[in-house]
């Protein structure tokens, strides 16, 4: 078995470089961590979106194995699996529970892009407290802490805005080799 | 272009050690658990999970919930799974009636 899934593997991989050589571009595996209810449909339509764009996009709730609790698959995946990055909006408890639990985990958190409600962004908001301290953290270690507005009342991006234009500009990186 | 991008998810889904196995042992045992495929492939189950995701979203692999006592799951090849596995010979089966004809 181990035999066939070598060879099968270096069949595949040559088609793959094959196929990125004549379209130049590469796919990418991102996924979306956030809220439930109006959190879950915006990130179904930023999924739809990415998924044009060529990239697999994943939600952890709908997309993986129902037979396990999603923290323990999101726990052991963001540790171990091939994925290149993680989104996660950080608009509820549970998604800051989320971010508490991963935001110094030496394999997951350069992998990390936290979007921030503006007023809660440790360097243009206002807000103070456990969260606006761990935001200010993760910006000082690793960067990638984005401030967004979906309201569209600010000159701030919407979330969308934000994965879109990095996810796309990371994948074009890749195709280059340059990370 | 479009179905360029598609041959090129699905790439990238299957260069995986353990998706490709997932696709072998789909292929061997149709309809299979989620529990049994866990014990066959012998990884993490939440790893396992994020794994079927991947292959579900490239629509390699389609699963069906079964609610006895508790949420089951099994699982098997799309068209498209089976086309995979027959392309990249991850049956050890084909190779052998290949062998025959």
């Amino acid at each position: 078995m181990e035999e066939r899934i070598r060879r099968a593997r270096e069949n595949i991989r040559r088609e793959r470089e094959k196929l990125e050589k004549r379209i130049r571009e590469t796919c990418i595996i991102v996924v979306l961590l956030g809220a439930e209810g109006r959190g879950l449909e915006k990130r179904r339509e930023i999924r739809e979106k990415l998924e044009e764009e060529g990239i697999l996009a994943l939600i952890p709730e709908e997309d993986f194995a129902p037979d396990i609790a999603p923290s323990l698959t999101e726990e052991a995946l963001l540790r171990r699996a091939d994925v290149d990055l993680i989104f996660i909006n950080v608009e509820s408890w549970g998604s800051a529970t989320e971010l508490a639990q991963f935001h110094d985990e030496e394999h997951i958190a350069p992998k990390l892009r936290v979007l921030v409600p503006y007023e809660h962004h440790p360097i243009y908001g206002s807000s103070t407290g456990y969260l606006s301290d761990l935001y200010l953290s993760h910006l000082a270690k690793y960067g990638h802490v984005y401030a967004y507005d979906d309201s569209k009342r600010s000159f701030f991006p919407t979330s969308e805005r934000i994965i879109l234009t990095l996810a796309s500009r990371f994948r074009r990186l890749k195709a280059m080799g340059k990370v | 272009m479009d179905e360029a991008r598609r041959m090129l998810k699905v790439y990238r889904a299957i260069d995986n050690d353990h998706r490709l196995n997932i696709l072998a042992v789909l292929s061997n045992e149709p309809g299979i658990s989620f529990n049994d495929l866990a014990k066959r492939i012998g990884i993490n189950r939440g790893l396992l999970a994020y794994h079927l995701g991947v292959l579900k979203r490239v629509r390699l692999v389609r699963c069906e919930y079964e609610r006895r006592s508790k949420k089951f799951t099994r699982y098997w090849l799309t068209e498209e799974g089976m086309e995979i596995v027959r392309k990249f010979k991850l049956n050890e089966n084909d190779e052998a009636t290949s062998i025959k004809v």
